[in-house]
């Protein structure tokens, strides 16, 4: 009896995870055909954007009709035509044929997302925890957030932004540093709400609340500064009369995770250093910490970030971060947290080849020679243990001391 | 109890467990409820495992901190390197007590962990400074100064478990926002091959 209740629970187990994997095979299928569907659509419109100014230039010469093939032969037939100009058809007709191949890319893409779509409802039908409606909007969501960092990405691509995001990161600071030290933890300051925000919503006494907020302060003022330098070597070439140099270029669209316990220092490592080198950022805070996240947002966008180079979507890890992780339109992830979930982002990003930085645990420990300073140590020992109630990836969590100690 | 351990667990006992907001308070809550289980949980390992247990190590429930996610400064003695609660992220107010012989001993038991992110060694020996320079396997190290207090200017991150190989702020950081491109630019006006590619006889 119990043999057979043992297999039948192996079994639906099984077919659970199966249902399981095949829910989150359809949902990023769709949302790639989704992704892909955007971005073909932005090309179409750039496309036809283009045809409309090339045939102002050309005026009453401009061929009309419908796009495709029929003008090679207008162009042909007329050698007295000035060079330019048959460049400029030419130029004219390839367009003409690019805007009817991406109506049809996006007609196909169209019927695949629709067929996907049906599937994974069909799949979500009866599952547990959040509802359908709700884990769908969430995923729709941080696909709307993938799509705005890429949409920015696509505009520094065609050159059409010329923001520095290292001034604009300066003007942060400058907003929350020098208005601010005018009066020591004034309670009407933005840093001070800052700070006693960070021991509201995750707990550490408020000294430390300031310290989360300062780290984040100095953080944005290195990388501004930063931003001004990005070096690139450059060396002497073995040949004569050759240049030779190196450049960093951004990457493209980060997606950056981070934990609770700096909730808005360790975010404002990932984005202010993103931002500086150029890229466009999701950024999804921890479940425990959304305010905060909220806040540093909002005072970026204050600065100066245009619209759509920082992003901001919370949820939990489950919901929201394996949706973007996952993300075809996501190049880089930069998580902190803890090593199983890190583990889990390096394995789900692996088919995709995307870079991935990972700051995870530690089990960190403080060595007490013979010869220290005991009250010395003693002092950075209780700080290092139970500051921040022992919650930091760098928490003293061994002490060996040697000999008498 | 020997003088470091003594020294320790009576300041731990009297640190103040309560609200952050409140100016008063040593320690502050952790964050949610299941953090709290689990900063217990390895209590209990670390009981079953023979540690002794010199400070803390239950739930506060006194007053209002009843009402919150309270645990107070814990402290092991008589700790072995291969125990659970040396070895894993408890992520509380934890710490472990490990007897060691030499600075060599403790590099090594040190090292042996799964995570390599921060070390820290308190001597006025500067040759022991050094060695702990030159053995320590761990991402960051300090002398003088506990695990925590990293800056800015300096990478961030470490080796085996802790992390993949790159590191958070200073100019390390730039390498997982970038890639490289490299340039050359010949101003020559002729066809000037790379060295590998002179051949000979060919001028």
């Amino acid at each position: 009896m119990i043999r057979v209740d043992e297999e039948d629970e192996r079994l639906l187990a099984a077919a659970h995870t199966a249902v399981r994997e095949g829910q989150r095979k359809v949902r990023t299928l769709a949302q790639e055909a989704r992704f892909q569907y955007q971005r073909r659509q932005a090309e179409l419109e750039q496309c036809r954007r283009s045809l409309e100014e090339l045939a102002e230039v050309l005026g009453s010469e401009a061929p009309g009709g419908q796009p495709g093939s029929s003008q090679v032969g207008d162009v042909a037939e007329r050698p007295a035509m000035l060079g330019d100009e048959v460049l400029l058809r030419e130029k004219y007709r390839e367009l003409s044929e690019q805007v009817y191949r991406l109506q049809r890319t996006m007609r196909l893409l169209g019927i695949t997302i629709r067929r996907l779509e049906n599937e994974s409802s069909r799949l979500l039908h009866g599952k547990d925890g959040l509802s359908q409606d709700g884990e769908e909007e969430l995923q729709a969501d941080t696909h709307e957030r993938v799509i705005q960092a890429h949409e920015q990405e696509r505009l520094r691509l065609a050159r059409e932004i010329h923001d520095g995001p290292a001034q604009i990161l300066a003007n942060a600071v400058f907003e929350l540093e020098y208005f601010d030290r005018l009066v020591e933890h004034d309670p009407s300051a933005l840093k001070e709400q800052l700070s006693q925000l960070v021991t509201r919503e995750m707990g550490k006494v408020i000294a430390e609340g300031r310290g989360d907020v300062q780290e984040a302060i100095d953080m944005t003022f290195y990388m501004a500064g930063e931003g001004r330098r990005l070096f690139g070597h450059t060396v002497p070439s073995e040949l004569p009369s050759k240049f030779a140099t190196s450049l960093r270029d951004p990457v493209g669209v980060v997606a950056a995770i981070t934990p609770w316990n700096f909730p808005i220092a360790i975010p404002s490592w990932k984005l202010t250093a993103a931002l500086i080198c150029g890229n466009t950022v999701v950024f999804k805070p921890a479940s425990d910490t959304p305010s905060l996240a909220a806040e540093l947002v909002k005072i970026y966008a204050e600065a100066g970030l245009p619209d759509g180079v920082l992003n901001l979507i919370t949820g939990s890890g489950g919901d929201v971060g394996d949706t973007l992780v996952n993300h075809p339109g996501v190049d880089v992830v930069s998580f902190t947290g803890s090593t199983e979930t890190g583990a889990s982002v390096l394995a789900q990003t692996a088919g995709r080849l995307k870079r991935v930085s990972l700051e995870m645990g530690g089990k960190n420990a403080i060595m007490v020679m013979e010869d220290a300073d005991l009250e010395l140590a003693v002092e950075g020992i209780l700080w290092s243990a139970f500051g921040t109630t022992g919650q930091r990836c760098t928490a003293a969590s061994r002490v060996m001391p040697i000999g008498q100690w | 109890m020997k003088p470091l351990t003594g020294r320790l667990v009576e300041r731990a006992n009297a640190m103040r467990l309560g609200d952050g907001l409140d100016a008063a308070t040593d320690v502050g809550p952790v964050v949610n409820s299941r953090q709290l289980r689990k900063i217990h949980e390895y209590t209990e390992i670390g009981v079953g495992e023979g540690a002794r247990l010199l400070a803390g190590g239950k739930v506060a429930s006194e007053g209002d901190l009843s009402r919150g996610f309270f645990y107070p400064p814990t402290i092991f003695g008589d700790v072995t390197p291969e125990m659970r609660i040396a070895q894993e992220e408890i992520f509380g107010p934890t710490t472990a007590i490990l007897t060691v012989d030499s600075l060599e001993e403790a590099v090594r038991v040190n090292n042996a962990t799964k995570f390599g992110l921060s070390t820290s060694i308190y001597t006025r020996d500067v040759n022991k400074a050094f060695q702990a320079m030159r053995d320590v396997t761990t991402g960051i190290l300090y002398v003088n100064a506990g695990t925590i207090g990293a800056e800015v200017q300096l990478p961030f991150g470490g080796t085996r478990g802790t992390g993949n190989g790159h590191r958070e702020a200073a100019w390390t950081a730039l390498d997982v926002f970038t890639e490289w491109k490299s340039v050359f630019v010949d101003y020559s006006g002729k066809l000037q091959r790379a060295q590998i590619d002179q051949l000979e006889g060919m001028g």
